[in-house]
């Protein structure tokens, strides 16, 4: 069952104007690699404002932070 | 089997006599739902006579009468409760009803009028909302007011943790925080997004008492599209 945030995130999606109006950019190589900073929690404190404005702008951004905390998740160990 | 377990399959046997025309098996179904759908479209803003009128309109949609216009059962796609989808359609309907009221209430400005010379341009335009558009923009126009008014961290928070399956504990090391408060703060925003959402609502259509849960079967349906 879905949860709640991603039945309204769900929603806006095939609803929304913008999806259609607004054309969905790539981040720069330096916002990329403050993005991966942040996830791996090394970006300083002064710099994370500025950058969570940009991703509650363009919310297309966040899966770069996810893949990144997603790989330093620790891999199985080796096999018995 | 308990007579509990058994409830899904009678419910559908049921549903497929009344696809079948078989009347007796609609009187059940009305038996059945029309005093709990009647409970809650007043608990949202109809008087009695229009949760009625509403229900009457309902029941008898579930008719089938001709290929062209089949029973609205045949919408019904399984994925919840009757019940539960049978409430969403008649509140999808309340909600119509109350919108078209309040239109047909609302003289057309004098301006309006003043500014148009030729009488063909005060015929209403054939592209007004339908009430189907009218609802999925109250829907969107309060959820994205409330998305707005949420704070960037928050915000964040919540797509990580419920749309990228990112873990709490991971969030938490990325802002140096406990995983404690990455939750109260996810909580908070959810909060938030609700009360904001249902205060939008309420400012513009003040009739209305919508609870949150009927704002997320209303988004969910429309999502799936099984209305």
């Amino acid at each position: 069952m879905a949860n709640s945030f991603e039945i309204l995130t769900r929603f806006l999606e095939r609803y929304s104007d913008e999806v259609e109006g607004r054309q969905l950019r790539e981040p720069s190589l330096e916002v990329t690699n403050k993005l991966k900073e942040f996830a791996k929690g090394t970006l300083p404190e002064d710099e994370r404002n500025t950058l969570l404005n940009l991703l509650k702008e363009n919310p297309n951004w966040i899966p770069v932070i996810a893949n990144e905390i997603k790989a330093l998740r620790p891999g199985p160990g080796p096999a018995d | 089997m308990s007579p509990l377990f058994n409830q899904p399959d009678e419910e559908s046997s049921q549903i497929q006599k009344c696809l079948n025309g078989d009347a007796e098996a609609i009187a059940g179904l009305r038996n059945k739902h029309q005093p709990a759908l009647t409970n809650i479209l007043v608990g949202r803003g109809a008087n009695r006579t229009e949760a009625e009128d509403l229900l009457a309109d309902l029941w008898a949609d579930c008719i089938f009468k001709s290929e062209d216009r089949p029973s609205l059962l045949e919408k019904f796609s399984h994925k919840c409760a009757l019940q539960s989808w049978l409430s969403t359609v008649a509140l999808r309907r309340l909600i119509d009803l109350k919108r078209r009221q309040k239109f047909r209430g609302e003289p057309v400005k004098q301006s309006e009028l003043d500014s148009r010379t030729d009488f063909f341009e005060r015929v209403p335009s054939t592209s007004s909302p339908t009430p189907e558009s009218a609802l999925i923009d109250m829907l969107r126009t309060s959820l994205q007011g409330a998305l707005e008014s949420c704070g960037a961290e928050a915000l964040l928070i919540l797509r990580l943790v419920y749309l990228h399956g990112v873990t709490q504990r991971e969030v938490g090391r990325m802002f140096g925080w406990h995983e404690s408060k990455v939750s109260r703060a996810g909580a908070t925003a959810m909060k938030h997004i609700q009360t904001a959402t249902l205060g939008q609502i309420q400012k513009k259509d003040p009739w209305l008492q919508l609870s949150w849960e009927d704002f997320l079967a209303l988004c969910e349906t429309h999502q799936v599209g099984f209305l």
